[in-house]
Order: C-alpha cells, then structure tokens, then sequence
C-alpha cells in the first residue's frame, strides 16, 4: 500500500515535471556540452561508461570519463580540486573524502540544484529512494553535497564445505567465535581468513580494523566532533587490535599484510582461504563464474562483533560537481541521471555493478535474478542489507584531516600486526602522534 | 711468459653466467606470466608448463590508452632530447672554452641542479602550469624534462670535449673563424659520437621518467610508465595485462638498448671515465 | 712590493680570464638561463612554501609561520624515520654494486666463448624503467605470484615475507636497486678498463705478479677515479628508486620502507599539507647537499684540471 502510494505521488510528480519541461526548457539545451569525469575504476563506473551514448544522444551532453588507481585517482582530483583547475567538472567522491572539499568550499552542493525544474526532474532523482545512510555520507554539515551511486559495507564469506568439515554449525557472530572457527578450519595448506592489510590508509586495513575497534567498543575520539582527544589506546582499543593481529598472525595468509581489497578478493575466489572479510560489493567478482572456484560453496553473513555488537564498515561513494565547472547545470543533469533508478538497473545488468544505494533497485526483480545468490548458507542480498542496516554511518569520522589520522593508524595497526610492536606499545605512540597531527592542524589545544 | 691461471679465468666465466641468470631470470618470469590466464597465474606451486594465452598481449593492445601512451612516450622523450641538445651543445662548447671561476662555478652548478629530487620541483611546476595552461600538454613535460636533460648532457660533452685536441680550432681562430663557426664547422664533427651516447642517456632518461609524468598529466599525454601503473587498481590488478604491457615497454628499449650499445659505451667511456 | 703587487697579478688573471671567456659566454648564457627559471622559480616557491602553514585539512586562514615547520620536522618520528630509511636505501645497494659491478667488468673483460652475448644480457637492465622494475620485483616477492619462495623451498629455505616485515621488504627493495643498477656500475668500470695501458699487466706479469696482486696492485689503483664517479653518479640517482617504493611497498609495511621524498610526496599530495611536505623535501636537500658536496667538489676539480689543458 505504502510503495504504492509513493509510486503514485512519484507519478504525479513526474507528469507536472514534464510539463514543465517541456514548456521551459528543452533535454537538449546543453547541446554540444563537454564534461569531465575523474575517478577511480569501481564498479558501477565501467557499466556507466557503456551507457553514456545514451545519455549523450538524449541530452547532447558528451561525457568523458576518467579512471585511474584508486590512490593516484582520489591525489590527482585533490590537487586538481585545491588549485582550482577546473579541468573537471564532475568527481567521484568517498564518504570519508567528502569533508576535504567541502570544507574547502571545492564543490557545488547539489542541494543548489535539485528542484530546479529546468534540469531536475523529481522523477528521476526520486531522493528519497536512496538508502538515508548513503545520502547522509555524501552530505557535510547538513548540506548535500554530491548524490550516491555506491552503497559499500562489508560481509563475512565463508566456504560452506570447509566450516562442515571442520564441524561448524553456522557463521561466528562474535570475535570469539571467529577466532574459534578460525582456529577449527585453520590448515597449513589452507589459511582460515584473508582480510586486507595494505595499504595503511582509509581504503586499506583501516576499512577492516575499524570494525573490530568499534565492535569492542574503542573509538578514535573521546566526544566527536566536540572533543577531538584522542583515545585509541584505550583498553577496547587495545582488545581491538590483539583481536585483530592473533586472527591475521595465526590464521591468515603468508604475506596477508600486504593484502589489498584485489589479494583478498583472489584468494576467496581461488577458495585458497576458508573466509573473508570484505566488501560485499565485491560478491559481484568473487562469484563470478568465469573466475570462481567456490561459486556454489560460499555462504555470507554480517561480520561478527564484541561488546558493541557487529560494525561493519560503510562508505558510500557519489558523483559531486566541482567548483570550477563551466557547466555545472550539464554537470547535474548528468549527476542526476547516472545515479537515477533506470541507470542504476541497467548498469547492474550490464556489468557486475550490485552496491546500489537505492531501495528500488534493492527490490527490482531483475536484480534479484543477477545477484540474490543463496547456496544454502543464507541469502547474499540479505546478508549485505542487514550490515547496511547495522553499519554506523560515521564509520570514518568526518573531518578532513581523517586522511592523516586513518594513514597513522593504519601504521600502527600495520606495526602490531608485523610484530614490531605490541598492540599496546603500537596504539600508544599512534594515540601520541595523532594527538600531535591534531595539534598541527590546530583541532585541539 | 706466464698464462693466466685457468681457474681465476674460470671463476669469472661462472660468476658472468650466474649473474646473466640473475638478470633473465625474473624478466623470464613477467615474460611468462602475461600469457598465464589468471587462473594459472595464481597456481600453486608455480606452473612452469601451461597453456599459454595471448588474451592478455590483445587487450593491451587493444587498450587505445595504452597505444596513445606510447606514442606520447614518445614525442615526450624525441622532444626533451632535441631541446635539450639545441640548449646543452653550445653551452658544453663555451664551457669547454672559457677558463677560470666562471667554468668552476657554472659546473658545479648544473651538477648540484642535476642532484635535486624531483619532488622539490613538483608542486611549484603544477601550479605554475596551471596559470601557463602546460597542464596534460606534451610541451609541458618536455619542458619539464629539460631540467634532468640539459645537466646531463652538458655533463657528458663537457669532458668529451676536453679530450679532443684544440689545435684544429686554434688553427681556424688565427684564420679568422668565429667561434660560432668552430663550433659547426670543425668542433661538431669531432663530438658527433659523444651527443650520439648523452642523447641515448638522456633519452631514456625521459622515457622512463615517472614522478612528472604521473603528477603533470592528466589524460591526453599520459605517460608509458603512467598507464601501467593506471593498470594496477582496474577492477582488480589485472597482472597478465601489467606483465603484457611491461613486455611492451622493455622489449622495444631493449632492441633499442642493443642497436645502439656500442655508442653508448663508447659515451659512457669518454663522458664520466675520461672526464 | 710583494704585497702591493699581488692584487695586480689576481686582477690581471681574472681579466685574462674575462677576455678569454667573453667570446663565449653568449654559448653558456641560453642554457644557464633555461636551468635558472625552470629550477630556482620553483626552488624559491618551495622556500616560500614551507614557511607557511598551508594545509588544505583545516579552515585556519595560511599564516607566515618562519621556521616553526623545520622545528616540527625534528619532533616528528616518521621524517626521522625516513631520514634513517633513506640512508640505508641509498647507500645499501652501494657496495654490492661496486663489488658485482667490478667483478662484471673483469668477466666483460676477458675473451670468452659467448662473452657477446652475455655482455649484451648484463646490460638489459639499463633499459628497464624503474617502475618496470618495481613490478616486477613486487611479482618474484609475493608470495601467491612469484616463484622465489617455492624454489628456495625446494632447495631447503624456508623464505621470509620478503614484502610483509620491515627488515625484509629494504632489502628487496635494495636487490631490485642491485638488479637494476649494477650494469651500469659495470659498464662504466669495464669501460674504464678499455683504456688502461697494457704494457703495466705485462711489467706486471714478466715481474710473476699473481692474478690477485696485479688485481691490487694495477686495476684497483687506475680504478679509483673511475669509482669515485661511479659513486657520485649512483648517489645522485639512488632516487631513482622513487617508482620501485610505489608499487613494491607504497612505503609499507608500517612505514618501514618510506624515504624522505616519498614521505614529502604523501605529506603533499595524499594529505596536502604542502606547508609541512615542502619543508621536509628542502631539509631533505640540505643533507643530500651536505654529504654529497665534498664529492662533488672532487669530482669537478678532476674536470675542471682537465678542462685547462
């Protein structure tokens, strides 16, 4: 009844868009339009690509869109974005990222644009289809800044076979468990888990770290955003990271500390490790049937958790128009298009694109036939909904100088895991240098 | 007379050989692994024997990126060389001839600027490009390179130079020639060898030149050494398209490397040996 | 007299000098005003820089703050971790690349069936960018691709997490700078080789000189100049290992394998704290000036006698 009525509304609004579309302005006035797109190659991006002769024959609008490594991707748009180029028009952002330009005064909120009826049309944006986390990562201080194209979170994967044999009777929920488990299916030609180690940033083994922090409780900040002490040597932190480097020393991988999201991917593919923690837009891939190995043996489930219950990780990723833009309305019209529920579907069909952060692509019924995988160990699509569900939205702490703090953690969790430190001795003197970086960026007294 | 032990002879010989497997050894093993598929690629133990694919070679070539890549390489490092001898001749020349603290001073100079990490120069030359809109231009970069090139260069002639003997162009000066003219006429022919092996040097030196390029460039001039490592985050590293693409970069510069060794032992002799 | 007449002498070779070099100066002038503008520009911007406190990651409006960015950088354990890096990875590889170059040259040196070809291996590596380099090095170390660890398994090793520990990753680090730059060291020494006069092997030999003392007594000796080059021109280009770091380590693990550029190159443009990130690269090339100074006065003394005759 409910989705019903929405749908109603949403149709109404669309035929009164329309007309007054097609009184005011024409699809086709940005005709001959040029934008610039630069981001990293994450799904989603790849399926956009192939549509863009779509969008240009409807609009006019040619757009090119550049991808690069992720790090070179997110250093190049930040100086680009800091020295005011204006060689891009439009950038793919990560929710942890999106404090840096904004608080810089980088972009142009698309808060300015929607309800222009020029060129938004309530039809397509439909905002309040996207999931309100993913919304909220791409807006700062109350103002939204950019629109989601990817919901990231994070799920356990597990080889159903190999937890059978090893007597398990269903998924850990709690570190303890994991640790069990992991210490039941470990063999030496078989490791228990890969989850990533490198790099020691945001996108690296702070994406896994922060939810066994959380999860036991820790935090970075006393009080954020009001007290920016930091506390990552607290006792929870502490239990944190001994948690996380018995699993990575005794049950992962040679090498695991090395690992990036593409390592830990391979080797659940390859079924060379028994589980893993990692995104779960990466499901797309791992079962991917041309590659797999375990594709009708994985069962999923939400990372388990401590005293704080399960935190997995959550990122949202959006398009965001840059200041400098000479066509920020193209830009819009683009921005609004690309993350619109039509785009979106097509995009999930064409390529292995599933991290949608909107309902109704969620409940589209030729997305469930692509990516609603069950083999018995539980639903795939539900696993993910429910860590959407239970992952905090600032998992990464929104302030600009994160990228320092994460970088820094990253090494002491890096440090600890190696074995150059103790979990104490590694938190402690990141608890000193954080406080330090703190103090030169002139957050704390 | 006595003939050398055959046994220090001997030692050398294994010690070349071992030394040449050291070096084939892992080039051998990229080799093989672009035309593993990525299933093999990640077997283990490590196949040796294998199906191979040549999937990987046509999707790098395949990559229109990628082939521009190369030919952006390419007019890059032709141009930085040119300028850079058009800039650095004459000014090996006139050092060669000028005498006293003014030679001392100005090579010391360009060899401590030839000493300076790229880094100090990098954040300064993108703002500055901004305002001069070299940003992602091919003039930009070979601007750029001029400052590795030119030092070189001038370094590398600048004793080729000194060895050659002076009585020709002491002949000339008293004919009335000005240096202008000793410079083209008779001292040029004498060092044709030596700008051959500095313009090999400084080429590859452009070639491989990544710091710049990766910070410089945007996506029309990008980079050989750029775009594989662009390969590195596509949807996953795809390591038999990075390997294919490496084997793409070394195999040329090696065939390269090989039709003009001779001129560049010969300017590595003169330049830094005799210098 | 003595006295009074000094300066005259100093004051007329200097214009003796000036007349001798007028003629030429017009060659010098384009290229040193090329090197000027493309280099002390942006030297001086640098300065500039590092004496504010420009950090994209607060809003503080970018104040002049003199030396209090240098004063930091002594506090800050991670530069002075990389300071302590950056020293192993410049001169680690050093000595085994003057003793691998030189027992190279010798090999080059002598007349051998198949010497053409191994000459022509042994300098493959000169034409590998170093980012080639990087990942292919990254690949023979890591466990799930390359080979190294499963064939010293067959032989009985057990090896370690090249890339995965501190101590292990510098020195994969240093035998991807080893592989790299030895064939240069070589050549250049093989090179030298070409031009010493025979007739002292032959004194030498006809005096019953063994193998190894001509080695001490002959080649080493005529060597010295060449391997003071040798040295100045791998220090200076011991940076090169910027693109290795980047795809074999990132700097990592832990930081362990961060150089002071690559530490600047994050601090500039990972964390645009350029303020900061450009008063580490200027420190940085303070000491690079100080230690390799002396060198380079050598060095250029040797040239600029020569460039008398």
């Amino acid at each position: 009844m409910k989705t019903l009525s929405k749908f109603l509304l949403a149709a109404l609004a669309a035929s009164t868009a329309g007309t007054a579309y097609a009184a005011d302005n024409d699809p086709k006035r940005f005709a001959g339009t040029t934008l610039d797109m630069l981001y990293a190659e994450i799904s989603f991006i790849p399926g956009l690509k192939m549509l863009l002769p779509e969008f240009e024959a409807k609009t006019g609008i040619k757009v090119n869109i550049e991808t690069m490594a992720e790090a070179a991707a997110v250093q190049k748009a930040q100086v680009e974005a800091a020295t005011g180029t204006g060689a891009y028009d439009l950038f793919g952002i990560q929710s942890g990222n999106l404090p840096l330009y904004a608080q810089n005064g980088w972009l142009k909120p698309v808060k300015d644009f929607i309800g222009d009826a020029s060129i938004s049309d309530p039809a397509q944006l439909q905002i309040d289809d996207f999931i309100p986390s993913t919304l909220k990562g791409m807006a700062y201080q109350d103002t939204q800044y950019c629109l989601p194209f990817f919901a990231a979170t994070t799920i356990l994967y597990y080889q159903m076979d190999k937890f059978k044999a090893a007597g398990i009777e269903s998924a850990p929920k709690t570190f303890d468990e994991l640790l069990d488990a992991a210490s039941k299916v470990n063999t030496a030609s078989l490791p228990a888990i890969a989850v990533r180690g490198a790099p020691a940033t945001t996108a690296g083994n702070i994406w896994i770290f922060n939810t066994f922090l959380y999860g036991s409780g820790g935090k970075y900040f006393k009080d954020f955003p009001n007290d920016l002490t930091p506390v990552v040597n607290s006792p929870e932190a502490v239990k944190a990271l001994e948690t996380y480097v018995k699993l990575k020393q005794s049950y992962a991988p040679k090498g695991a500390v090395n690992f990036t999201f593409d390592d830990v991917v391979t080797a659940m593919q390859q079924g060379t490790v028994a589980m893993a923690i990692e995104g779960a837009p990466l499901a797309g891939r791992i079962l991917d049937p041309k590659q797999s190995k375990v594709a009708n043996n994985l069962g999923f489930a939400v990372v388990p958790g401590g005293a704080a219950g399960p935190k997995p990780a959550f990122a949202s990723h959006g398009l965001c128009i840059s200041k400098d833009s000479d066509n920020p309305e193209a830009a819009y019209m683009f921005l609004e298009w690309a993350t619109s529920f039509d785009t979106m579907v097509k995009v999930s069909q064409n390529s292995q694109y599933l991290a949608t952060p909107r309902n109704s692509v969620w409940t589209n019924k030729d997305f469930r036939a692509k990516y609603d995988f069950n083999f018995g160990g539980g639903s795939f699509l539900e696993a993910y909904q429910a860590s959407l569900a239970d992952a905090p939205s600032d998992y990464y702490p929104a302030f600009p100088a994160w990228t320092v703090v994460s970088n820094r953690m990253g090494q002491a969790v890096q440090a600890a895991e190696i074995g150059q430190a103790t979990p104490q001795a590694a938190l402690d003197q990141a608890n000193a240098d954080i406080t330090n970086i703190m103090k030169q960026e002139g957050l704390l007294k | 007379m006595k003939t050398r032990s055959t046994k220090v002879t001997l030692g050398l010989y294994t010690f070349g050989i071992v030394w040449g497997f050291v070096i084939v050894a892992p080039v051998f093993w990229l080799a093989l692994l672009s035309l593993k598929t990525p299933l093999d690629a990640f077997a283990v133990p490590p196949k040796l024997f294998f199906e191979p694919t040549l999937d990987a070679y046509f999707a790098v070539f395949g990559d229109s990126k990628f082939l521009a890549a190369i030919a952006n390489s390419f007019i890059i490092s032709v141009g930085s060389v040119v300028l850079s001898l058009l800039i650095a001749i004459p000014a090996a020349y006139g050092l060669r001839n000028m005498r006293g603290p003014l030679r001392y001073n100005s090579m010391l100079a360009i060899l401590l600027i030839r000493m300076v990490p790229g880094m100090v120069y990098l954040l300064p030359f993108f703002v500055l490009y901004k305002y001069l809109n070299l940003l992602d231009t091919h003039i930009g970069l070979i601007i750029v390179h001029l400052i590795f090139n030119v030092p070189l260069i001038i370094w590398m002639l600048a004793p080729i130079w000194a060895s050659i003997p002076k009585d020709l162009s002491e002949a000339s000066r008293i004919d009335g020639a000005t240096p202008l003219q000793i410079l083209l006429l008779v001292d040029l022919p004498l060092v044709k060898g030596g700008i051959l092996a500095s313009s090999i040097l400084a080429f590859i030196f452009s070639w491989n030149e990544f710091l710049f390029a990766l910070i410089l460039t945007r996506r029309t001039v990008v980079t050989l050494p750029v775009a594989i490592v662009n390969f590195l985050a596509y949807e996953g590293t795809e390591w038999g398209k990075i390997s294919a693409a490496s084997m793409f970069i070394i195999v040329p510069a090696m065939v390269f490397g090989f039709l003009v060794r001779r001129y560049m032992i010969a300017g590595l002799s003169s330049g830094a040996i005799k210098g | 007299m003595a006295a009074a007449s000094m300066p005259d002498t100093m004051a007329l070779v200097r214009l003796s000098y000036r007349r001798s070099n007028s003629g030429y100066k017009r060659f010098v002038i384009p290229a040193m005003f090329v090197i000027a503008v493309l280099t002390i520009v942006p030297i001086l911007m640098t300065v500039a820089l590092s004496m504010t406190s420009l950090s994209y990651l607060n809003t503080r409006p970018t104040a002049f703050i003199g030396m209090e960015n240098y004063v930091e950088l002594f506090r800050d354990q991670r530069f002075l971790n990389s300071l302590w890096q950056s020293a192993i990875l410049i001169f680690g590889p050093l000595p085994f690349q003057l003793l691998f170059g030189f027992f190279l040259a010798l090999t080059m040196n002598e007349r051998l069936p198949g010497m053409g070809w191994l000459r022509l291996i042994f300098i493959i590596p000169m034409f590998f960018p170093p980012i080639v380099m990087g990942l292919m090095w990254k690949v023979m170390f890591t466990p799930q691709l390359g080979g190294i660890n499963y064939y010293l398994s067959l032989i009985g090793i057990q090896g370690p997490l090249w890339l995965g520990e501190p101590f292990y990753a510098l020195i994969s680090i240093c035998i991807a700078a080893i592989w790299g730059w030895t064939p240069f060291v070589a050549v250049m020494f093989y090179t030298a080789m070409q031009t010493f006069p025979k007739d002292l092997y032959e004194a030498s030999r006809i005096d019953g000189a063994t193998w190894s003392q001509q080695l001490r007594f002959v080649t080493l000796p005529l060597l010295r100049e060449t391997a003071l080059v040798v040295i100045v021109f791998r220090i200076m280009e011991a940076l090169a290992i910027f693109p290795i770091i980047f795809v074999m380590t990132s700097g990592g693990p832990a930081g362990s394998t961060e150089t002071a550029n690559y530490y600047a190159y994050t601090a500039g443009f990972q964390f645009l704290k350029v303020g900061y990130a450009s008063s580490i690269i200027l420190t940085f090339l303070a000491m690079l000036f100080i230690i390799l100074g002396p060198a380079t006065r050598m060095l250029l003394r040797k040239v600029g006698a020569e460039g008398e005759r």
